[in-house]
């Protein structure tokens, strides 16, 4: 009995493991992560507190500074408007109040995607690196965009075949983190401390010949930029 | 006897049981085979599935390049041999774009990134020149005779690189696959680039372009105007980050020198409990860029109060005639552009771009690379029209809300302007009218984003 239950194990001990490694796999690949990060929304928040305190301010419901800081003070002169205009007041500012406001949801109604795309790129290709060695790299994407030896789109950039190691391999799915968002915002208001370069690479694992012949600019950790 | 009997049962049902199980074992062990063998040929089957997809993308990629580059040759011996200067202006605008999709479509295929730089570069440089010529035809001006010269260079350059395309489509027609050619690496090419090489700049006679349009190479190796003053040493650098900063000289670390347009030695050391990179130039000593990072949620100041802390910031760099003129709040932090205001007029080609921490009031960012690549002494000529002129000229919809006098970097040039900053429905709008002849010389778009506003 034992012999052939042993038998039969094995086999389907196999089948399901696969099968898991399988479904994993699959889950993987189809649950697409577009959660945007927490930080940013918090963040973001911020900017539409203020825009709301300076909106209740000018209406009379509001006379402390404006913070950005969702406070007590704000909170109950949020409730104050809520009540007075017929809605719950809860204290909640949520797509109505700010309709009532006048702040329509304008702020959260585009994407910027090529930051996002940016701050991918720069998640995957340097997350290891220090905050300017990020802003670094995101510098050199954007500086390819500029030069005419390269494509004219973040986008284009970012997917050429070939270009970078970490969109070759995946990683480009990764999400990034706040770091990575910061280092491209800058790099996207102009911060280059690379000086137009639009090559990079790692001397200790580069495996090409050709990309050593190029005008070395500065070197920011493990990362040697060229032009 | 009887114990022999009972024996002999127990060895017959042993003997039939055993089969029985072997059997079972056995199928159930075909049936994984069989199975798992169908998933292997599904899984083989649809791996070849998406390597076909892929191929037939590059192909089609490939092909839309050929016939680009075709039809950019024969528009452009069009434009050529004709003298009806309004079917040229036709004619090499369409050439520019059959260059800049014939571009596109290059980059869209699996070519190692060193492989074909000087052909994207050439591609490119036609598309940028016939705009430029398109752009001069359309106001009235005719080609010169040395622009028709470098036309016909560039056609010839185009039949060469043809011709070579022609040579890669008799490959592809006996089969030749690019996707699996571009999966071997040869040295620093791909076989796919090795392939393509025949379209590559060496076989090309480029004309020596000079024109002041974009994509020139004179325009990305820029000259630097504003930096004044003598070489000085790393240690005499980093003093005077230390009196700019406020951290000790022990404290900073020399990290590198940058040898660019600008040379700079390169420091770290540490504030706020955040690590800073900064860029001293060697000639003159200035304070060129800065960054770092803090993960602030907390705003506990007013912008108000982040400008008058970078004003003070600038001042300690040794910039004392600049104003702020832009600003934004992204996430905890705010970023502030600085120029300087000669009579009234805001110069933006010399800006200063810094990030204020809201949360603690620290800089967390500066960058002065446009300050000290075109602050000079500039002699700014005088407005020509008035400034109700232009404003005549917005349409009814907008509503005024300042006008300024700027000196604004368009098409890398400096164009002095009229800046009328205006609301249309809630969108914010900035257009720029030339001083001298009130034409419209760009205009822009604030959008709102989820991570602060972008000009467009």
């Amino acid at each position: 009995m034992k012999k052939w239950q042993l038998l039969l194990a094995i086999p389907l001990a196999f089948m399901l493991s696969f099968g898991t490694i399988l479904s994993l796999g699959m889950k993987k690949l189809s649950t697409p992560q577009l959660s945007s990060n927490q930080n940013v929304v918090t963040a973001q928040t911020a900017s539409q507190i203020q825009a709301v305190q300076q909106r209740l301010k000018e209406l009379g419901y509001y006379d402390g500074p404006i913070t950005g800081n969702y406070g007590p003070l704000t909170r109950a002169a949020v409730i104050k408007f809520q009540s007075d205009y017929g809605l719950n007041a809860e204290g909640y500012l949520g797509p109505q109040t700010l309709a009532m406001l006048g702040l329509s949801d304008n702020y959260s109604s585009q994407n910027n995607s090529d930051l996002y795309l940016l701050a991918k790129c720069v998640y995957a290709e340097a997350r290891g690196e220090s905050y300017v060695g990020q802003v670094a790299v995101a510098a050199v994407i954007l500086n390819r965009v500029e030069h005419p030896s390269f494509p004219n789109t973040i986008a284009g950039v970012v997917y050429q075949p070939w270009a970078f190691t970490a969109v070759y391999d995946g990683q480009i799915n990764l999400e990034p983190d706040q770091t990575a968002y910061s280092a491209a915002q800058d790099a996207l208001n102009g911060w280059d401390p690379t000086y137009g370069c639009i090559y990079y690479y790692n001397p200790e694992t580069a495996t090409s010949q050709w990309i050593f012949s190029r005008e070395v600019v500065t070197t920011i950790g493990k990362h040697v930029f060229a032009k | 006897m009887e114990n022999k009997k009972t024996v002999q049962k127990n060895d017959k049902t042993k003997r039939r049981r055993a089969p029985v199980g072997w059997i079972v074992t056995c199928s159930i062990l075909g049936g994984t085979v069989l199975g798992l063998g169908t998933l292997l040929y599904f899984s083989n089957q649809n791996a070849n599935n998406h390597a076909m997809r892929l191929e037939n993308m590059y192909q089609k990629s490939y092909y839309d390049f050929a016939d680009n580059i075709n039809n950019a040759e024969v528009k452009l011996s069009k434009a050529l041999s004709t003298n009806d200067s309004n079917y040229a202006q036709k004619l090499l605008s369409e050439v520019s774009k059959n260059v800049s999709e014939a571009e596109d479509k290059l980059n869209n295929l699996p070519v190692s990134i060193n492989g074909l730089e000087e052909s994207l570069k050439f591609i490119n440089q036609v598309g940028g020149y016939t705009n430029t010529l398109s752009k001069k035809l359309s106001r009235g001006e005719t080609l010169s005779s040395s622009d028709k010269t470098t036309l016909r260079k560039l056609h010839s350059s185009i039949v060469e690189m043809k011709n070579s395309i022609g040579e890669m489509t008799n490959d592809m027609k006996d089969g030749y696959g690019i996707l699996s050619n571009s999966l071997s690496l040869k040295g620093d090419y791909n076989d796919f680039t090795i392939s393509l090489q025949t379209i590559k700049s060496n076989d090309v006679d480029y004309p020596t372009m000079i024109y002041d349009g974009p994509f020139a190479d004179s325009q990305i190796e820029k000259d630097i105007k504003g930096l004044t003053g003598e070489m000085i040493s790393m240690d005499e650098a980093k003093q005077k980050l230390s009196q700019i900063v406020k951290v000790a000289p022990e404290e900073i670390s020399f990290m590198n020198e940058t040898k660019s347009s600008f040379e700079t030695y390169d420091f770290m050391f540490e504030k706020n409990q955040a690590n800073c990179y900064a860029q001293m130039t060697k000639k003159g000593g200035k304070l060129i860029t800065m960054s770092s990072f803090a993960d602030n949620k907390n705003i506990s100041m007013s912008k108000e109060d982040a400008i008058s802390i970078a004003k003070e910031f600038i001042a300690e760099t040794g910039v004392n005639d600049v104003e702020c003129v832009w600003s934004d709040i992204i996430g905890g932090n705010a970023y502030l552009n600085f120029a300087p205001i000669e009579n009234s007029v805001i110069l933006y080609p010399d800006l200063i771009k810094i990030k204020v921490d809201l949360g603690g009031g620290a800089i967390l960012g500066y960058e002065a690379t446009s300050y000290y690549t075109n602050h000079t002494q500039r002699k700014l000529s005088e407005f020509k029209i008035s400034s109700q002129q232009v404003q005549d000229k917005l349409q009814k919809e907008f509503t005024l809300i300042s006008t300024k006098k700027a000196l604004a970097p368009i098409e890398y040039s400096e164009i002095l302007c009229y800046e009328l900053t205006c609301y249309k429905n809630s969108d914010l709008y900035y257009f720029y009218f030339n001083s001298e002849n009130g034409n419209l010389e760009n205009v822009l778009r604030v959008i709102k984003t989820n991570d602060g506003n972008k000009l467009m």
